[in-house]
């Protein structure tokens, strides 16, 4: 079961970081990349669609990503550190783009990858509390699964508690920006600091905007 | 000779926790946790142990009324995730003080049995190889502001 997933997974990981290589060799950028403490995709890389269910109940699709720069981060709500972590964090880094005016346009969200606890409403409650604009997903294991891929993301219940009821996950805790084109633009990687965060896409978006100006 | 023995061995056993006490090289600074966001029944605790002897030391265990289970656990970067996992000490080695904090080490609260409240204590005790069972309170912090200890000087560089 275990080893069936994490092939195709690591493979798919493999293949981003070869594209990732491979287009930031080939392409000449017309206007320099700014530098990030991340990955910045030279070509933003299009998202195969896919179907979720939001903190409402209502269903969620790539559609729903256009025209708003979206964060994206995939944890659970029992995770008792890091994603608590991680969400404080982008509570923040929402918090500081506030105050600079550039939220107008902003969207973030959890997606669960414990759909077999964390009901939308669960997810509505939790991700509410760090942040009233923070949003929450999930959905079967095959429609996470074709969204994780695609961003690199990875994730495994922990081999050691598969039959405990208190089972814990392990996941990327990578931060994913999707651009208004509802295409993957950048990964933050952890350890991830507000100010870096705020900097880096205040440096992303001038940048998106002088090539889209042109 | 028997008789002296154990004799003297029960004096000793009598006067070991006494000693234990009074030699006590492990002290534990700022124990906290984060409050307890909705629906979520899981917590963790972090602090920092600082070793004042000259051995080293292990923290072996804890334990504490506010949950069914407590664990301790580290963060392992692993094939691109975050992976928890439980661990059956946490070295403190003199001079070499061990931190829990987020992302990291950290004392785990399983199936807590009310919501932790920002503002109160609750009652943590701590088992170590060699110094004992140490109890600590450990300060429950609201969301967002539990991270400031992390950077010390966040604060300083805000008030400029």
């Amino acid at each position: 079961m275990r080893s069936k997933y994490i092939l195709p997974m690591l493979a798919g990981v493999l293949a981003l970081g070869l594209g990732l290589w491979l287009g930031h060799k080939l392409t000449p950028s017309p206007i320099e990349l700014p530098t990030i403490s991340g990955f910045l995709f030279p070509e933003p890389k299009a998202i195969d669609d896919f179907t979720l269910t939001d903190q409402t109940g209502q269903p969620f699709h790539r559609d729903w990503l256009m025209g708003k720069w979206t964060f994206l981060y995939f944890g659970y709500t029992y995770c008792p550190d890091v994603c608590p972590l991680t969400l404080v964090e982008l509570a923040k880094v929402q918090q500081q783009l506030a105050r600079k005016k550039l939220d107008q346009d902003t969207a973030y969200m959890l997606i669960s990858v414990d759909p077999q606890r964390d009901t939308p409403q669960r997810l509505g409650e939790y991700t509410h509390y760090f942040n009233p604009k923070f949003l929450g997903a999930t959905g079967t294991p095959e429609e996470l699964s074709k969204l994780a891929q695609q961003l690199g993301v990875v994730y495994l219940r922990s081999p050691s508690q598969q039959d405990n009821a208190h089972y814990t996950i392990d996941h990327s805790s990578t931060v994913i920006l999707i651009d208004p084109d509802a295409h993957l633009h950048a990964i933050f990687m952890p350890p991830h600091t507000p100010e870096a965060m705020v900097s880096d896409f205040v440096k992303i978006r001038e940048h998106y905007r002088s090539i889209n100006d042109k | 000779m028997k008789i002296n023995l154990s004799a003297l061995s029960l004096l000793f056993a009598l006067s070991t926790p006494v000693l234990a006490a009074d030699t006590a090289t492990i002290r534990v600074e700022e124990p906290w946790a984060r409050e307890s966001p909705p629906t979520v029944t899981n917590g963790a605790a972090y602090m920092t142990l600082v070793n004042t002897g000259k051995e080293a030391d292990r923290l072996v265990g804890a334990s504490s009324d506010v949950s069914a289970t407590v664990e301790l656990h580290t963060h392992l970067m692993e094939e691109g995730m975050m992976k928890m996992r439980p661990l059956k000490a946490i070295e403190i080695d003199p001079e070499k003080p061990a931190v829990l904090k987020p992302g990291g080490l950290h004392i785990m609260l399983i199936s807590l049995k009310k919501p932790l409240v920002a503002g109160q204590m609750f009652p943590l005790r701590l088992r170590f190889e060699k110094a004992g069972e140490i109890p600590v309170d450990v300060m429950v912090r609201k969301m967002g502001s539990a991270e400031m200890t992390e950077n010390p000087h966040h604060h300083d560089s805000k008030a400029q």
